[in-house]
């Protein structure tokens, strides 16, 4: 046999054994079930599922090895850092801006505006039904608020314009404009998550006080990690993507929290050894959450029924000094007839505090 | 089961390979069959049955055929063979057209039909016009009828190519089905040429695939740039899919000692519509030509029955692409360009400049692929308005896209044409060493492989984000 002859059939038994041998490491390692990067479980050998008829083995087995293949999440890091490197300036429905900031890519047929609509309209139904005070405040996506931030061309919604109708069809609610005050600090919002930092939600909360004409208690924000890499983080798991620094206000006594009729911690100190650090505040969503002040004496202060999505939950500590109780309803998770929910607890206002986007 | 899949990479291919190497010469049929058969029930596990029935009924006309001639009844053999097309033309036909035709009928009367909502059987057209190919070509007594069912299996199920091409013709690998060359040589040519083929899928189509969906869905909202932008990154993107697809379907034919025909040839440097045609799809093109064209009397009955015959094959190469008007428009677009070259456009072509048929080619091609690919008819005239500029020409949003696609179009269209395939040639040749030669090239193909594979296991990183917490 020739020279030529054995490298070539060397090669043709690495092209055999290789991919093999790649299948035998999968197949013997032991398996990861939870990949915090892309915050799901991975497919696993327990996981498996036989059919005839179907392609659930199939499905199965062709995440299985995917899911398990070995140093996968170095892999798409080493992905991301080579695109990065080629200048990319978005990743997986991700903006990188100015210095490794990630922003959602939020295009205008991303936005469902009649379901934005419809929920605005409910909303108003709502304040006239109950007659109760009630302020709607939009939170703008950081896209759109820290525009300038985005690669030149980025395209985003029209914030302005989908501001503009909603505000048509609330006419008896007081709105809260927070568009300016978000655009004016990149702080406000945090690098690697779509939600506002507490720098942000505190600027909220000075909106707040000015439409309630009350004066901004005093509120002392403390660090409790520095390490938080959030859900934009996932699309782009690179080390040029600065880590954030989750703030909060310090609170004494903690208020309490009755959460889908469980009591659990205000601040869920647990929840900042994990990948989804956000949910520090009040443990994540709930359906229904009621948070009492034992500051205010029961009978006396206000309620506040609070129509919400996850970026009230950094705001809520900054509110709840002026409230005795606010009952956070997330109707993404709870089926509920606000009107009803006012009257059961006595609610003396209504707020809606959701980013501009999100409906339940 | 898709090549770019780690089901096929790591599993599939290496351990059929290995069997079908190791095992002796005529059981390899066998196990090519039977991995053929796994490898379509892998992903159809109840259609595989209409194939298996394509193959059983196509053998029988096969032998019916033989026998009426042996018989001395071969007037009575036009009869299998209109038997055979109808049939295996009415399976392709129910499976692919009802619904187009149910929704073009209620959308004319207004009747409120519904849908059946069928599903198409993968590869149908393909095995569909393999076995088609090979029950005319026995009735015109070009090859002998296969008696072995198992070989004749192999041929219409055979994986490389049951998918997505080439259309292998029988005649073309009759030999080969029961006598095969295998050496390090070719199999080493072989992975070449599936690596080739692999990366072009997963490198490049996929990419550029993601940058013609994104703009699509501006639904001709966008400037002409942008249009311009996501046309071209389409018609680059069909060219390295497709392509890409033969080039592994020919590599893994290669690894397995067949020879197929090549099935593009460098489309995208046609000087004429026509020679784009002869250059893009061969093999669908001269199925076509064979067995249409030519019977219905190709050129030879004078200019009016030529344009009808051209007709005729270009409005069905429209429907066989896909179930919608859009693709019956597609393919009356390259008659009415290829009736033209054919009357006199193309002697004028041949007295302009290159530079100046090759722009007015790629030109009517960019325009059908978008006609091609649009999601129906509005659709596509709404793009082409835009490409022409109703939005203006370009917006900042064209400029984004521009910067964040010039590379991936730049290397698209400098690998769609020739000129990279000669220039590496050109330096290859220069080493005169046939074995640092073949170490070179094997070492960019692993890498390529490796890039690839990778990038199959990347595309399955999904961050599950619940959407706006």
């Amino acid at each position: 046999m020739d020279k030529l002859t054995r490298v070539r059939k060397i090669s043709v038994t690495v092209f055999l054994i290789f991919p093999l041998l790649l299948l035998t490491v999968i197949l013997c390692s032991p398996d990861r079930s939870i990949s915090a990067n892309e915050n799901r479980t991975l497919k696993t050998k327990a996981d498996v599922k036989w059919s005839v008829t179907n392609n659930a083995f199939q499905n199965w087995l062709e995440d299985y090895l995917s899911d398990q293949f070995p140093l996968r999440d170095s892999l798409k890091q080493a992905e991301i850092e080579c695109r990065l490197s080629f200048g990319a300036q978005e990743l997986g429905g991700a903006y990188v801006g100015e210095g490794g900031r990630l922003f959602q890519k939020i295009t205008q047929s991303d936005v469902n505006e009649a379901a934005c609509l419809r929920y605005a309209r409910r909303v108003n139904r709502l304040a006239t039904e109950t007659e109760l005070p009630t302020y709607v405040m939009y939170v703008p996506s950081a896209g759109v608020a820290l525009r300038k931030q985005l690669p030149e061309g980025a395209s985003m919604y029209d914030g302005d314009a989908l501001f503009a109708k909603l505000i048509k069809e609330l006419p008896d609610t007081q709105v809260i404009d927070l568009r300016r005050r978000m655009a004016s600090d990149t702080g406000n919002y945090y690098a690697t998550d779509h939600h506002w930092t507490a720098q942000g939600a505190q600027s909220a909360y000075q909106a707040w006080c000015q439409v309630h004409e009350i004066a901004p208690r005093e509120a002392e924000l403390v660090s409790v990690s520095d390490t938080f890499q959030g859900t934009l983080y996932s699309k782009v798991p690179s080390h040029r993507v600065p880590m954030d620094t989750i703030c909060t206000v310090r609170l004494d006594p903690l208020p309490e929290l009755l959460a889908d009729g469980q009591e659990i911690p205000f601040y869920d100190v647990a929840a900042l050894a994990t990948k989804d650090q956000y949910n520090f505040f009040q443990g994540g969503n709930h359906g229904i959450a009621v948070v009492t002040n034992s500051v205010i004496d029961e009978g006396e202060g206000k309620t506040l029924l609070l129509l919400k999505d996850s970026f009230a939950n950094s705001l809520v500590p900054f509110l709840i000094g002026h409230y005795r109780q606010i009952i956070m309803i997330d109707e993404r998770y709870a089926f509920v007839d606000a009107e009803q929910l006012a009257q059961e607890y006595g609610a003396d206002e209504i707020a809606v505090v959701r980013e501009i986007i999100s409906t339940p | 089961m898709v090549f770019s899949s780690a089901v096929f990479l790591l599993l599939f291919l290496p351990v059929v390979l290995s069997v079908y190497y190791v095992v002796p010469e005529r059981v390899r049929n066998p196990v090519l069959l039977v991995s053929s058969l796994l490898f379509y029930a892998w992903g159809e596990p109840v259609y595989i049955l209409i194939m298996l029935f394509s193959t059983v009924f196509d053998y029988g006309n096969g032998l019916l055929l033989e026998r009426l001639d042996t018989a001395g009844k071969a007037d009575k053999r036009k009869y299998v063979l209109i038997l055979s097309v109808t049939v295996n033309l009415g399976l392709l036909c129910f499976f692919k057209y009802t619904d187009f035709v149910i929704g073009t009928v209620d959308s004319l009367t207004e009747a409120g039909l519904s849908l059946l909502h069928i599903a198409l059987p993968v590869g149908i057209s393909f095995y569909t016009f393999q076995t088609l190919s090979y029950t005319i070509d026995v009735y015109r007594r070009e090859v002998k009828a296969q008696h072995n069912i198992l070989d004749f299996g192999m041929y219409i199920c055979m994986f490389p190519q049951l998918i997505a091409g080439p259309i292998v013709k029988y005649r073309d690998v009759e030999r080969q089905l029961a006598h095969r060359d295998i050496d390090a040589r070719r199999i080493c040519s072989g992975i070449l040429r599936f690596v080739q083929g692999l990366s072009k899928k997963v490198l490049l189509a996929n990419s550029l695939g993601a940058v013609w969906d994104e703009i699509a869905s501006f639904d001709g909202r966008q400037a002409a740039l942008t249009s311009l932008i996501g046309a071209a990154a389409y018609m680059l993107q069909i060219y390295f899919d497709f392509s890409g697809y033969s080039d592994m379907a020919i590599g893994i034919g290669r690894m397995l000692g067949f020879d197929f025909l090549e099935n593009f040839d460098y489309p995208y440097e046609s000087r004429s519509v026509t020679e784009f045609w002869r250059r893009w799809h061969i093999s669908l093109g001269t199925w076509f030509r064979e067995y249409l064209y030519i019977p219905l009397g190709g050129n030879r009955k004078g200019l009016p029955r030529q344009m009808v015959n051209l007709f005729v094959v270009w409005a069905l190469t429209g429907l066989w692409h896909g179930a919608g008007w859009n693709f019956v428009v597609w393919g009356l677009y390259f008659f009415v360009l290829l009736a033209l070259e054919k009357c006199f456009l193309l002697t004028q072509l041949k007295k302009l400049p290159s530079f100046a048929s090759r722009f007015y080619t790629l030109t009517a091609v960019l325009l059908s692929w978008v006609i091609f690919a649009s999601e129906d008819l509005g659709h596509a005239a709404r793009y082409l308005a835009s490409l022409c500029g109703a939005n203006g020409l370009a917006d900042a949003t064209s400029l984004y896209f521009l910067r964040k696609h010039y590379l991936i179009l730049a290397i698209g269209g400098f690998l769609s044409v020739s000129m990279a395939k000669k220039l590496v040639r050109r330096r290859l040749d220069k080493i005169k060493n046939e074995r640092l030669r073949f170490t070179l090239t094997a070492t960019v193909a692993a890498v390529l492989y490796t890039v690839s594979l990778v990038m199959v296991i990347n595309s399955s990183y999904n961050p599950f984000l619940y959407f706006r917490f």
